[in-house]
């Protein structure tokens, strides 16, 4: 799964550390999301979303394997 | 969110304590082992009890910074890996105690005695087994991280 994150928080001049915060997360789990190297539940991929006023769909593209 | 602070903290603080105790226990048994004679199996003993404590000053070091900061001690990614490192190392203690058994058989029919002095020595091997694995497999998929 790519993820658009590092562009978005980029976008809204936010840290990983501040976005963990927000979504109640650890930043490790921030770190992977970006990385595209963890698949997020519904809950945390719609509260990640919310935090950038985006859709679920414009935060993270699905990648068919 | 105060609650939640609290909470993680008292955590921390139960699992410090536990993993002192557990680890005490080890290192009390490799020295017995250690002072009955049995220098391998006490060294073995010493070797697995010295990674188990690398691996828990790391853990209890990131919980206890996770706290401070004020993120979650435990959130869904890494309630995922342990969950993956749990069944991992069922899966593969199945075939630890398997191999102890075949190990227990073989050294009988060899030597003419069990290298387990009673079961519950060989159980305690067993679990230990299981533990070693589950500390491999959570370091493993902690650094993966592609955990579906």
């Amino acid at each position: 799964m790519r993820t658009r994150i590092k562009e978005l928080r980029a976008r809204y001049n936010m840290t990983q550390e501040d976005l963990a915060h927000r979504v109640g997360v650890r930043r490790e789990t921030i770190v992977f999301l970006e990385k595209g190297k963890y698949s997020p539940s519904l809950d945390l991929a719609y509260k990640v979303a919310r935090e950038f006023k985006a859709t679920i769909e414009e935060v993270f593209v699905f990648q068919e394997k | 969110m105060k609650k939640d602070f609290f909470s993680d903290r008292a955590r921390v603080i139960g699992i410090s304590i536990v993993t002192i105790l557990v680890l005490s226990s080890f290192a009390l048994l490799s020295l017995t082992l250690i002072q009955n004679g049995r220098v391998s199996q006490g060294g073995l003993m010493v070797i697995i009890t010295g990674v188990l404590v690398i691996f828990a000053i790391k853990m209890l070091k990131d919980q206890y910074e996770h706290t401070k900061d004020g993120f979650p001690v435990e959130d869904e990614m890494s309630k995922k890996v342990r969950m993956k490192a749990m069944s991992w190392a069922f899966l593969a203690g199945i075939y630890w105690l398997l191999a102890l058994g075949w190990y227990d058989n073989l050294a009988t029919d060899f030597y003419g005695a069990s290298p387990f002095r009673d079961p519950s020595q060989a159980t305690g091997a067993g679990i230990l087994g299981m533990a070693v694995m589950f500390g491999i497999f959570w370091a493993y998929f902690n650094w993966k991280g592609n955990i579906e």
